[in-house]
């Protein structure tokens, strides 16, 4: 091992190299290193692992908040326009604010009970696929570069594509979806 | 007194806790299991290397790095084999598979594969089994006749993989034969360039529990956009049209349909799927491929595919959208995959990934030189 491989990279250092946000020279030596050293190389791999799982906190659909304002304020705006005096009670109003109240009632508990959201994730660092919170399977890549590995998805299948450095075979990790 | 007993009995509780959280050593035979019943490959022996099993909190986290020494048993010589992988407690979600193309393996010969996979799961472990079922999902031979059980559609992606590695194995032996030594490396080094530069895209497909609630938002905040299509004239099938719902980094049920312009029936087709950020840059970000499960589209038919899923771009911005037909399966069987010409005139060999082939020549002329790439062609 070089000389520049030799010496333990800060955690940080390898923290920030399983999120692949390290420079090219940084990476570089961090690969070289952690090529030939099992203790950082399961760091990083713990590092991914918590990575992944933040990531999962984010998993709140994107909202633009802006447009959906401005779609609000447009339909609010038409309903001024449109409405006119209420002249008395009518009885069908009150079965509508029943019916209301029940399919808010069934979209509570139906939300409440639902099964957890099955999720794919494909990146440089390896395939994973998450049930709910709990469980999750990943087939990592072993590839000494970046640039050794590509990876695509699917409907139900992640796949990526790297040179193992080990054996100097293409392989090709594949994590599938049960329909 | 007291306080002792309490140490005493803090100290129990708290040793086998302890001990838990520590890595434990793997039992192999508990792990994995390896069965490749009556298939034209042996296992040889089996390498655990660093593999642990380690229990954190509530749940357990398995590491496994096997290399798996098989030996080809048939009579050909291999050219790709797909290994089946299956998580115990996993299955009802999904599995996994590792494959290894682009090899060139003869009858009697042993080859490594290597797995490395990580497995977190809830605790109690399961009482029953091994962890993890590795077992064979197909081998392509190089007359491409295929052996094994084929649950994850091997036949097909073997055999795509290795009619693109003649294809591209044709190509550069075509330059080698017109332009000499240089020629060729003037090839790899474009080739290794066009590996360098090519821009990636992480991606994470979901089918969340709550889409009707996400879709209604995507609808009200989101914006359709159209797939360009691009057109390959050798294709036997035509993309006419496609759509998915944008809203920001995501895109939603993407929505293809394709005509037959073949004079045979297709039973499976791929789309590629490219997508543009505001900055311009194009990546491929997945394929579309056609959802029926016994699909029959006759010549002149069209027919559309729709996929549920929400896609979730590592690329915040997503300004257009464009297709390609990448694969097409005919009825009988035969593959159709895009040439080297149709690529490079369609302007997709810097946005497409190189072939597996073509990355493993290019890391031989890499690491080996010129002269051992011209060796390796000649072994084809």
């Amino acid at each position: 091992m070089s000389i520049w491989f030799v010496r333990h990279p800060r955690e940080a250092d390898l923290a920030l190299f399983a999120g692949g946000e390290l420079g090219p020279v940084a990476r570089w030596r961090i690969e070289g290193h952690v090529t030939g050293c099992s203790p950082c190389r399961h760091a990083v791999a713990e590092f991914f692992e918590m990575r992944s799982k933040v990531m999962d906190l984010g998993d709140v659909p994107h909202v633009d908040w802006d447009a959906l304002a401005a779609g609000i304020h447009r339909r609010v705006a038409r309903e001024r326009e449109a409405a006119r005096p209420v002249a008395m009670w009518r009885p069908a109003w009150g079965a509508a604010l029943a019916l209301l109240l029940l399919v808010a009632t069934g979209a509570y508990v139906a939300q409440r009970n639902a099964v957890p959201g099955t999720v794919l994730d494909a990146s440089a660092g390896g395939l994973e696929l998450r049930l709910g919170e709990g469980q999750a399977f990943t087939l990592m890549n072993d590839a000494q570069e970046l640039t050794q590995v590509t990876w695509r998805v699917s409907a139900d299948t992640a796949s990526a594509r790297y040179l193992d450095g080990e054996t100097g075979q293409i392989t090709i990790n594949n994590v599938y979806v049960a329909q | 007194m007291w306080r002792n007993s309490i140490a005493v009995a803090a100290l129990v509780l708290a040793t086998p806790a302890a001990w838990a959280q520590m890595a434990q050593p793997l039992d192999p035979a508990q792990a994995i299991r390896v069965t490749l019943g009556g298939a034209p490959v042996a296992v040889v022996s089996s390498d655990l290397g660093d593999s642990r099993v380690q229990t954190r909190g509530g749940a357990m986290v398995v590491d496994l790095h096997a290399t798996l020494t098989l030996r080809n048993s048939g009579a050909q010589n291999i050219r790709g084999i797909t290994l089946q992988v299956m998580a115990q407690e996993m299955t009802p979600g999904g599995k996994g598979s590792v494959a290894v193309p682009s090899l060139n393996v003869p009858p009697g010969r042993d080859f490594p594969i290597r797995i490395n996979l990580r497995l977190l799961r809830p605790l109690p472990a399961p009482q029953a089994g091994p962890l993890v079922e590795v077992g064979l999902d197909g081998v392509l031979f190089a007359d491409f006749s295929f052996a094994g059980p084929d649950r994850l559609n091997s036949r097909r992606t073997l055999t795509a993989w290795e009619m693109e590695a003649r294809r591209d194995r044709e190509y550069l032996k075509a330059v080698l034969e017109k332009n000499g030594a240089p020629g060729l490396q003037q090839e790899m080094l474009a080739s290794l360039s066009r590996q360098q530069s090519r821009p990636r895209l992480d991606v994470q497909v979901s089918r969340p529990p709550g889409r009707s609630i996400s879709a209604a938002v995507s609808a009200l905040t989101g914006r359709t956009v159209s797939f360009a299509s691009l057109k390959l004239p050798e294709a036997p099938l035509e993309l006419l049209s496609g759509a998915a719902q944008i809203n920001g980094a995501e895109a939603s049920t993407p929505h293809i349909e394709v005509a037959n312009r073949s004079d045979r029936p297709v039973r499976y087709f791929e789309v590629g799927w490219i997508v543009k950020d505001d900055a311009g840059r194009e990546y491929l970000a997945g394929s579309l491929p056609s959802t029926a499960a016994s699909l029959d589209l006759r010549p002149g038919r069209s027919a559309a595919a729709t996929q549920d899923r929400t896609y979730r771009f590592s690329q915040p911005g997503i300004a257009g959208m464009s297709g390609y037909i990448s694969q097409v399966e005919f009825a009988d069987g035969r593959l159709w995959i895009p040439s080297r010409k149709a690529l490079q005139d369609a302007a997709l060999l810097g946005i497409v990934p190189v072939s597996a082939e073509e990355q493993r020549l290019s890391e031989i002329y890499r690491s080996k030189g010129v002269q051992a790439l011209v060796e390796e062609l000649g072994k084809f």
